[in-house]
């Protein structure tokens, strides 16, 4: 009876210890923020620069980190990219071994630790040879978690990288051969007059540096009613295909006109330069606007109309 | 001729208490944005029309002080300059799904969080680094999904409890289309050479943009016993 009493009460003591002091498991998130996001430089052969960047962990945990410089080409029309991870990558892009940082206890590829809620600037440097040849070169400068040590359950070990793009012309006089193709400049030949019409300009780089078209659209109509649209100058990169965006009122948009009612032709002119404001390049397209929905809406309502009086009609006539 | 003095004196007084110092407005900003004109080293500003204005910088554009300085440096988005920071998060770092039991699929979510306010967007892909392998070197394969129409660029349809496998699905803002319906897709392998694929992305700015992953994995009553585990890795990248 006593032995029965002391597991009990052990039981219950130890139940009563693991409830109070039980450690709750919480989830290990983690917050990397970096700038600046981008970096555009056009240098000469055999010259070189730092820029400073500012690595920080805004989450609750210290991270083991470390970093990389990878290539990236363009992917898509919309921006987007893809790294090249291939081990021998810098075989391949010799341009890689330019890259290094100036930071006094921090190399590119160490390890370091960047405390919660901490931050790490790193200064790059870029050095050029002198006997670089003239061209584009993009690349991507990673930082990294090394991920934790697996735990005794089945499961995945989450990794983050966060990178910033680098775009590098080297050039020995400033003025690499710029030029650019309109692949497509679409615009709808008949919209309804309650409609919001959209332009579709897709633009391709076939200059030997990266590029961006300056200029606006402008939609005139039959009263020579003006809608102007400033087109965003984002990067176009050398054999690569965009699509513009426009801006309006800070933000980046689809180019499309804030109207509220168009009635007619409206004639739709795009004009860019390349870097610069001009009227180098030129698209030209015309739409029609009609209120087809407003018709279709009376036409039917005529035809209600019609047939109910119709109905009125051969019923009043039978009695 | 006192009188006069001393109004002068007042005067210089009033003067250089009201005086501001005189600053060149170099920016505009709201709650996403700053708009910078910066002035580098040669005349910057609006360039206006009647039709139309457009915020430029010229400087550096020079030949000659190219040829002087031998460079020269954009950093950030020019035209529209984010005041938010470029930011990834990831809810969970460990994805857990303790003892596996036969024919019953196991999920569990974490969500990703990306911050971005420059032009250009944002992308963030996963791969994994391997499929679910033990220590002794058995793997969980990536799923194929219930009709075996899904693999790391195409989802499908995985609902049924006969198909097994390691996959994973997304939902919530700026995820790629093709996860809903119970949809699911393999991680692309980095040991297969797969190319990582893009989970969230957008051409617009945002505080906060949030999505779910949902992992998923279920065993054949042949798989062997062990502890299974690989890395996930999120690639988040601004555009260009």
């Amino acid at each position: 009876m006593k032995k029965v009493f002391i597991t009990t009460a052990s039981f219950l003591l130890f139940t009563f210890y693991f409830l109070l002091f039980a450690i709750s498991a919480n989830a290990q998130s983690l917050s990397l923020a970096i700038s600046p996001p981008l970096l555009e430089v056009m240098i000469q052969p055999g010259k070189s620069i730092t820029q400073v960047y500012k690595l920080s962990n805004p989450g609750e945990i210290d991270l083991a980190m470390t970093s990389k410089i990878l290539p990236f080409s363009p992917q898509g029309e919309k921006g987007e990219i893809t790294l090249d991870n291939r081990p021998n990558n810098t075989l391949t892009n010799q341009y890689l071994t330019w890259f290094s940082f100036q930071n006094a206890n921090l190399a590119l590829g160490d390890k370091f630790l960047l405390k919660a809620g901490g931050e790490q600037e790193v200064v790059l440097k870029l050095k050029v040879p002198g006997n670089a040849p003239e061209d584009d070169y993009y690349a991507t400068l990673l930082f990294e978690t090394l991920p934790s040590p697996f735990s005794d359950q089945s499961g995945a070990q989450a990794q983050a990288k966060i990178g910033t793009n680098l775009l590098l012309t080297v050039s020995r006089d400033g003025q690499p051969p710029r030029k650019a193709e309109i692949i497509e400049f679409k615009v709808p030949k008949i919209i309804d007059s309650f409609d919001r019409p959209h332009f579709l300009l897709r633009l391709k780089n076939t200059g030997r540096s990266f590029l961006k078209p300056m200029g606006i659209i402008t939609v005139t109509g039959w009263f020579e009613q003006k809608y102007i649209l400033e087109l965003l100058p984002e990067n176009i990169l050398v054999d690569s295909l965009r699509q513009i965006q426009c801006q309006s009122e800070d933000n980046p948009q689809p180019c499309r006109i804030n109207s509220k009612f168009l009635l007619g032709r409206y004639q739709v002119k795009a004009e860019f330069g390349l870097d610069q404001l001009s009227e180098d390049y030129l698209a030209e397209a015309t739409f029609f606007a009609l209120p087809i929905k407003l018709i279709l809406g009376l036409v039917i309502t005529a035809a209600i109309f019609w047939i109910v009086r119709f109905k009125l009609v051969i019923d009043k006539s039978l009695f | 001729m006192k009188v006069n003095w001393l109004l002068l004196i007042i005067f210089i007084l009033l003067f250089s208490l009201a005086a501001k110092p005189v600053l060149a407005q170099s920016s505009v900003s709201s709650d996403n944005y700053e708009i910078t004109w910066p002035n580098v080293n040669m005349g910057a500003g609006l360039p206006t029309s009647s039709s139309y204005k457009l915020g430029v910088t010229t400087g550096q554009n020079a030949p000659g002080l190219y040829t002087s300085t031998g460079y020269k440096i954009r950093a950030g988005f020019q035209y529209i300059h984010s005041i938010i920071p470029f930011r990834f998060s990831i809810s969970d770092i460990s994805i857990a799904f303790g003892t596996l039991t036969v024919g019953t699929p196991k999920t569990e979510n974490n969500i990703l969080t990306v911050s971005f306010g420059a032009a250009g967007g944002y992308q963030v892909t996963a791969q994994e680094n391997k499929p679910l392998t033990s220590d002794a070197n058995d793997t969980i394969a990536d799923t194929t999904c219930d009709a075996s129409d899904c693999d790391e660029s195409d989802a499908g349809v995985w609902t049924l409890d006969t198909t097994y496998g390691f996959g994973y699905s997304m939902s919530g803002n700026d995820v790629p289309g093709g996860f809903s319906g119970g949809k699911y897709k393999q991680f692309a392998d980095t040991a297969a050479a797969e190319s990582a694929q893009i989970v969230m992305s957008s051409l617009n700015v945002g505080r906060d943009r949030q999505a779910t992953v949902t992992y998923k994995v279920n065993i054949t009553n042949i798989q062997a016993a062990g502890t299974y585990g690989n890395i996930i890795t999120f690639i988040a990248t601004p555009s260009y």
